[in-house]
């Protein structure tokens, strides 16, 4: 039996990089999965590609910024699957800028692209993930614990996700659900993005990673965010795991 | 996912308890097993088990606090078993003696000597004998078994044991970053309260642990399994606690 045989889904920013590898993962280990994404023709693209791998898939197309619209979220993978296993909050929004020059809005965009849409989706999908004993893995960054210039808005938002996080995994034990959270590394469509505008950056921060290679969003990333969604991993709550490489090394 | 097959695994301290659970569980996801533990009996035991249930096993006994008899030992089983793809650090608490637990400002010398004899220098000796082997080969999975007695101050009277466990803890993490860029990882999986502790004790500390339960050794070993696989070849440097929640750090 595939990892994830019978389980539902949502995973959040699920049209490309790390999301759409968790999203990859989920589908081949035998999960039916939601993305939401507010970009919406590649959204469809994605719900494509991971239908034609044989998965039950469906496609929202929803700015996460609209927090009136995201139990909207969770009613729609009730609908679709009449069930949700598993709640995946990756999508997140920055900009990279010292913290001195950080506007109001800039940080903003943060909290409100992925602490506010964590949270509340964290909260609508509460009562189903009680009724399906399932869990939820947040996305977090070893950016915050290697305090990395120009990342001050993001870190704040990544690092209030880890603290409600592991507040929801202790309150949350006793029925069953469990709260993960994920630092990755990997060749997400930033980081491409980075590497193509910055090669000597990129040559330098690889050769800082113990195993001196960037991370796949589905063979790396995704196969870690399937282990901690899987049964076997029904004793592990509230832990962060680093799926970096070991690029971070505050330990 | 996670299948281990043609990886040849060695799990210390794998005569019974948690130990015994991570090798059936590598042995049922296809790694042939070498089943270490300091008495033979236990050892064969197990090795025996794994073999009954259709896994492929040796038992090896050495003391993994004498560095010579471990290399010794590890080089006659590569011989007849294949080299060491996947090494677990299980052995641990008092060794072979019985797990006193004490303030520190009442142990001797010889008290504390042989849990950092087991818990660290048991730790550094298998991981010499096998780094070399794997860098060559450009393949390696290293797991260390700590405790949260390494990271936190709750349970009473285990202080050099949780300075033991915390220095294997930190050289295994040295060793992701020396040995990382020549395909080898090491991880440290840090317990809490598992099935192992005395009754009494346990009602009340299950009270505290957000899942409501104690650990098991399956647990403890899909947290393993997970590390040794080719799947979780990004992962390196991490410390993933299977402890139900208590304490998240």
């Amino acid at each position: 039996m595939e990892q994830l045989e019978g389980k539902a889904a949502i995973v959040t920013g699920g049209a490309r990089g790390v999301a759409k590898g968790v999203a990859t993962a989920f589908v081949k280990a035998g999960a039916k999965v939601l993305i939401v994404d507010r970009e919406a023709e590649l959204g469809a693209a994605t719900e494509a590609e991971l239908r034609a791998l044989g998965g039950d898939v469906v496609f929202m197309a929803l700015d996460l910024t609209d927090r009136a619209a995201l139990p909207g979220i969770v009613d729609k993978a009730v609908e679709a699957f009449g069930r949700i296993d598993i709640l995946v909050n990756a999508a997140q929004a920055s900009r990279q800028k010292l913290v001195a020059e950080t506007s109001d809005e800039d940080f903003e965009l943060s909290l409100d692209t992925g602490l506010w849409p964590t949270f509340i989706l964290m909260r609508a999908a509460y009562p189903h993930l009680v009724e399906s004993k399932g869990c939820v893995i947040n996305f977090a960054t070893g950016a915050a614990m290697d305090a990395i210039p120009t990342q001050g808005s993001y870190a704040a938002a990544k690092e209030a996700i880890r603290a409600i996080s592991k507040v929801a995994a202790s309150e949350w034990g006793p029925q069953g659900v469990r709260v993960n959270i994920i630092c990755p590394f990997a060749n997400s469509p930033g980081v491409q993005a980075w590497k193509e505008w910055a090669p000597d950056d990129y040559a330098t921060q690889i050769g800082k990673v113990s195993l001196r290679r960037i991370g796949d969003c589905e063979t790396d990333i995704g196969a870690a965010a399937v282990f901690l969604a899987s049964d076997a991993a029904g004793y592990i709550t509230g832990q962060t795991l680093m799926v970096d490489g070991g690029q971070t090394k505050a330990f | 996912m996670f299948r281990l097959d043609g990886k040849v695994a060695l799990v210390t301290g794998a005569g019974f308890g948690m130990g015994a659970g991570v090798a059936r569980a590598l042995a049922a996801q296809g790694a042939r097993v070498i089943v270490n533990d300091l008495r033979e009996d236990r050892a064969q035991a197990v090795a025996s088990e794994i073999g009954q249930a259709g896994g492929q096993a040796m038992a090896l006994p050495f003391d993994v606090t004498d560095g010579q008899a471990v290399a010794h030992a590890l080089e006659s089983a590569a011989q007849s078993f294949g080299p060491i793809d996947i090494l677990v650090n299980n052995a641990g608490n008092a060794g072979g003696g019985a797990f006193v637990q004490k303030p520190f400002a009442d142990m001797a010398p010889d008290e504390w000597t042989p849990f950092v004899a087991v818990n660290l220098d048991g730790v550094m000796h298998c991981i010499h004998a096998v780094l070399p082997g794997m860098q060559a080969r450009g393949w390696g999975r290293i797991v260390t078994i700590s405790s949260d007695a390494a990271r936190f101050g709750h349970p009473p009277g285990v202080s050099v044991y949780g300075a033991a466990k915390a220095g294997a803890a930190h050289l295994t993490r040295y060793v992701a970053v020396e040995a990382g860029a020549c395909g080898v990882t090491a991880n440290v999986v840090s317990l809490g309260y598992m099935n192992t502790i005395g009754e009494p004790f346990a009602g009340e500390i299950v009270r505290q642990i957000p899942r409501g339960r104690l650990g098991t050794p399956e647990d403890v070993a899909a947290a393993v399994l997970f590390l040794s696989s080719e799947e979780a070849g990004y992962v390196t440097g991490a410390t993933l606690a299977v402890n139900g929640g208590f304490p998240a750090i």
